[in-house]
């Protein structure tokens, strides 16, 4: 009988200092099966409701395959993914399918996918304090990028809208429609070590301020990997700021194959035609501005060169990106474009581009049509943007004759550097531009290119400084750069 | 479908198979892009048929196509009449960069042919860059689909296998036809309110709607 009673004692004793579970939520327990067949979300939406019910708390999905519609976040919740665990997006039927898109009046500043939030796997509007963690995974096969809005149709996997404190951390996502995340308006956001193997946008920063994305991969061969937007979806200007992204790994092999580590490359075109996608932007969508921007330490591999872009009204102002290498890039390496698209409210006026500053980068095996490009319109100018500490490594192969190719201006055409044709440089095409700074920067050609190093179009105060062509000085002290 | 009629049904109860050595000859859309081979494998069998022609399946199968009033877009029905259940029905669509409607699926127009497939749902890319042209195909629901080479068009297996190391890219589905349950196919360039899902093709050619979407 005393032996009875410590047992007890200690048992009492052990669950007295075990950590509590009152605040984990098992999907299981509120009816999800994880079989991949049955659609778990209303389970998961019940898991979550009940944990926000008490304040908040995690909810578990532990290890299965839940084919889900919507699943709709609550602030205080942790959606936490369990190792073998997936989140499905199951096809929709005529008669389920995913929750609509919400009415947005704002709609024709910016394509469908970026003007509504509700129409995904994973959505929340006006929270605060939440959490998505693998290390599970997301998987959205049931979901479209392309541009069908029927009822029903899902093109998200992850849609935040007007949220605060939100960490990403941990997961895979592969094949998530129109955006693996679309946040919009989220303050005070986190990415890091996520895993992105998709069909078209990987991450969307659209308005949002006070961001961190570190130590991902984004394999997006469709559409961009991580790109910084500010569009008018909010229905309000708002920038796009206090954004650091390090540490990244960006790329464009085949869709899939990075998640399942057999690197392809059997399929270089985009739906767009212009090659590989799969880099770092900021822009397109740029009705507001981007400011205090810093992107270190990443990697590009078969994709499309760095690309920085304003051409809604959008300011852009104090980026500094460095130590960057890039390898086999489709189209420029380097692409600075201040454009006059203005899908913006009317009467919003042409954006800026100043305080740029790049240093360090190495970009080999890049395509030679377009070289690297900095370019405004006429009347806006590029201004103060250093560059140093770069090694471009050209394909080259083009003739005398492409240097005398006319650049149109294209002012309200939709920014890549396709938009300018061959460009007449085989370095730096800079045009409407002022207080450019090129300071030790080391070109490369694997054929030779009969082109100018550098041409220049309504520009001002440039400076050179340690200019070199294949190992050998490429511009003496006092030499200009071919005007036009 | 609201507000499509089909201007053209043309019916064949059996079809021929394509000469040997000679490419597949393709349904085709007369205003459309791109065309599709349709092949039939298993049991002994691994031959194209055509779009018209004589009956080389001695009536085992059932093919029916037909061409939207804008004849921008193309409808295609496949019943398996007496084979047997495990016989597979084998799809390649491609060449969407041809001038114009053509017989075959030529390889120098399907470089930049980019195929996006959700589900049954086919969204194809052609054209060149900016100026990108977009199609569409509905398959047969429980394809296994991939990409193939257009290059290699021997048989409808040796599409269907022949990977997608290649310039001329094509893609192609493999389906089991079950006896009696006809299969479909569309392919076109519809214009939006012309466009229209997998369930509503049966009705075009005057049966009741398949579930699938």
């Amino acid at each position: 009988m005393k032996k009875l009673a410590t047992i007890i004692l200690m048992a009492i004793a052990a669950l007295a200092t075990t950590p509590s579970l009152a605040d984990t939520y098992n999907v299981r327990d509120f009816g999800a099966t994880g079989d991949g067949v049955h659609i778990d979300s209303e389970a998961i939406n019940k898991a979550i409701r009940a944990a926000a019910g008490k304040g908040g708390g995690t909810v578990y999905v532990p290890a299965g395959r839940y084919a889900c519609y919507s699943i709709r976040m609550a602030s205080h919740v942790e959606l936490h993914l369990e190792q073998g665990a997936a989140i499905i997006a199951e096809f929709p039927t005529d008669s389920a399918g995913y929750d609509p898109p919400e009415p947005n009046p704002h709609s024709k500043y910016q394509d469908f996918g970026h003007s509504h939030w509700q129409n995904s796997l994973i959505w929340g509007i006006g929270l605060n304090d939440i959490t998505i963690s693998g290390p599970g995974y997301i998987i959205g096969k049931g979901l479209t990028r392309e541009g069908d809005r029927r009822p029903g149709i899902g093109n998200k996997a992850i849609a935040l809208k007007e949220c605060s404190n939100v960490v990403l951390r941990d997961l895979g996502m592969v094949q998530c429609g129109h955006f693996a995340l679309l946040a919009t308006g989220v303050d005070n956001l986190t990415i890091s070590n996520v895993k992105v193997d998709t069909n078209r946008d990987g991450f969307d920063i659209d308005c949002c301020k006070n961001v961190r994305i570190n130590s991902c991969s984004v394999n997006s061969p469709w559409d961009d990997a991580i790109v910084l937007k500010a569009s008018f979806a909010l229905g309000y200007f708002k920038d796009t700021e206090n954004v650091t992204i390090s540490d990244c790994f960006v790329s464009g092999y085949d869709r899939y194959t990075m998640a399942d580590a057999s690197w392809q490359l059997d399929e270089p075109q985009a739906p767009d035609h212009g090659g590989r996608t799969g880099r770092i932007k900021i822009g397109t969508e740029s009705s507001g501005g981007f400011k205090n921007i810093a992107i270190t330490n990443c990697l590009f591999e078969h994709c499309r060169g760095l690309a920085i872009e304003s051409v809604d009204g959008g300011d852009v102002e104090d980026v500094v990106i460095s130590n960057i290498t890039m390898r086999d890039i489709v189209n420029a390496g380097i692409f600075l474009r201040l454009g006059a698209r203005m899908r913006s409210p009317e009467g919003t006026p042409v954006g800026s581009m100043k305080r740029i500053h790049i240093s360090h980068v190495n970009a080999f095996g890049v395509d030679s049509r377009y070289s690297s490009i900095i370019s405004g319109v006429p009347g806006h100018k590029i201004e103060d943007v250093s560059l140093s500490d770069i090694s471009l490594h050209y394909k080259g192969g083009f003739k005398p004759e492409d240097a005398s190719n006319p650049v149109p201006e294209q002012e309200k055409a939709y920014p890549e550097p396709w938009m300018f044709g061959t460009v007449p440089a085989k370095g730096f095409y800079v045009r409407h531009a002022e207080g450019i700074r090129f300071d030790n920067i080391s070109f490369h050609f694997e054929k030779p290119d009969s082109r100018p190093l550098f041409v220049t179009d309504d520009a001002d105060g440039l400076t050179f400084c340690g200019i070199s062509e294949d190992g050998k000085p490429a511009m003496a002290a006092g030499n200009s750069p071919t005007a036009r | 479908m609201k507000g499509m009629t089909i201007a053209v049904a043309c019916a064949a109860l059996s079809i021929s198979m394509h000469a040997y050595g000679q490419p597949p000859r393709v349904f085709a859309p007369a205003e459309g892009a791109g065309g599709v081979l349709i092949g039939v494998a298993g049991g002994g069998t691994d031959q194209w048929v055509c779009p018209d022609g004589d009956n080389a399946f001695d009536g085992q199968i059932a093919v029916r196509h037909m061409q939207t009033d804008d004849k921008r877009s193309l409808a295609i029905e496949v019943t398996n009449l007496s084979l047997p259940d495990s016989t597979r029905l084998i799809w390649v669509i491609g060449g969407f960069d041809a001038p114009a409607p053509a017989a075959h699926i030529e390889p120098e127009h399907c470089a930049d042919n980019v195929f996006s497939v959700e589900g049954n749902q086919v969204a194809i890319y052609h054209g060149e860059v900016m100026h990108l042209r977009f199609s569409k195909a509905l398959v047969p629901p429980g394809s296994d689909v991939r990409l193939c080479d257009g290059r290699k068009q021997d048989s409808p297996t040796a599409t269907f296998n022949s990977g997608k190391k290649t310039d001329a890219p094509v893609l192609g589905g493999s389906v089991t036809m079950e006896r009696g349950k006809p299969v479909y196919i569309s392919i076109g360039r519809p214009r939006q309110k012309e466009s229209y899902t997998y369930s509503e093709l049966p009705r075009l050619f005057g049966r009741k709607n398949n579930t699938a979407r």
